[in-house]
């Protein structure tokens, strides 16, 4: 049977390659720079490098029109589920002020020596109560 | 050419024919795709929640990782991408001899992946940063944990699915072997290379958010 039409290795080759090279700009950005402006760039570079594989080496480009709305309605999803969470986290200040004493998870980092340990010098709120 | 039987592959009953058969097992995996994103969507929505909470310990916690562990386990990542399109390329081609060769550098470099995580693992118990009763680290930031909990959380979750991504290639090659992949058909390993490179994707935003925290 006659072989079906397929890419040239250099295709493959180049996919792999951009990613890489795409990989190593992420590692120059973080050796070379500091702070939230390099934190975005490293994962914006990640999202480059994304779609690198989505569109050349998933195939999203050529695939039916179906399969490709399951993968951007996923993704508009993750999106709403992102900006609906932050709507939440961002804005909590406003509405408790004393919301961090009640809900803050954070706690000392310290050996954990038996079952007294106590939540930042304090003993434990709600005494008697479920959690 | 080659030695490998070829083996014709019939369509299931229940199609009309192999192109709605194919067409069928695309759509169901684009759907698991779709499903795997938004999994893993629950855990960037607390990553990124957590963050805004304790930017100092994603840090400090970042500095405890080694950058270029991560990106070799990058690098075997997307090899390892390119090996399974070869693999699929050769099938298509009714190059048969190359097939498990190629499935087998995939399944080699998934295997180098694991390793390299289990030594990255190995270093963290030992320092005591495992979250929960093991942890024992004095870290400047009060919340070093909550990293840490992100971090076996998500690099956890994604070994697994590298655990069964080497599961399923296993399975390609003893498929491959007995001439199932041809030119007329390569259903499974298309499958398979679009939930490997899903495997990928997840890895490719894991690597910035955990390694070059800064």
């Amino acid at each position: 049977m006659e072989s079906v039409k397929t890419q040239s290795l250099k295709y493959y080759f180049a996919v792999a390659a951009s990613i890489l090279v795409l990989v190593a700009a992420a590692l120059a950005v973080h050796a070379t720079m500091k702070g939230p402006v390099a934190s975005a760039l490293t994962l914006g570079l990640a999202g480059l490098q994304a779609v690198v594989v989505v569109l050349f080496s998933m195939g999203l480009r050529k695939e039916k029109g179906f399969n490709r709305l399951i993968f951007v309605a996923s993704l508009m999803f993750l999106g709403f589920f992102i900006i609906l969470t932050l709507a939440d986290v961002l804005t909590r200040g406003d509405v408790a002020k004393d919301e961090e004493f009640n809900f803050s998870i954070k706690s000392p980092v310290k050996p954990l020596t038996g079952s007294n340990h106590t939540i930042d010098g304090h003993p434990p709120r709600h005494e008697g109560r479920a959690p | 050419m080659s030695q490998v039987p070829r083996k014709e592959h019939h369509a299931a009953h229940h199609f009309d024919d192999a192109v709605q058969e194919r067409d069928a097992a695309l759509l169901g995996m684009w759907l698991f795709i779709g499903q795997e994103l938004l999994f893993f969507g629950g855990l960037a929505v607390l990553y990124i929640v957590m963050r805004l909470q304790h930017p100092g310990a994603f840090v400090e916690g970042s500095g405890h990782l080694s950058w270029k562990l991560g990106g070799l386990n990058t690098a075997f990542l997307v090899v390892s991408s390119m090996t399974l399109g070869l693999a699929i390329r050769s099938a298509k081609r009714d190059e048969a001899g190359k097939i498990v060769p190629f499935l087998g550098a995939t399944f080699l470099l998934a295997l180098s992946f694991l390793v390299v995580k289990g030594f990255e693992y190995s270093e963290k118990i030992h320092h005591g940063l495992v979250p929960g009763k093991w942890f024992s680290a004095i870290g400047a930031d009060p919340s070093l944990h909550v990293f840490f909990g992100m971090y076996f959380a998500t690099t956890g979750l994604h070994a697994l699915h590298v655990l069964i991504g080497m599961g399923l290639l296993v399975w390609l090659m003893l498929r491959a072997r007995r001439g199932h992949f041809h030119s007329g058909y390569q259903t499974p390993l298309d499958l398979v290379n679009l939930y490997w490179h899903t495997v990928e994707l997840i890895w490719i935003f894991l690597f910035p958010a955990l390694y070059l925290v800064s």
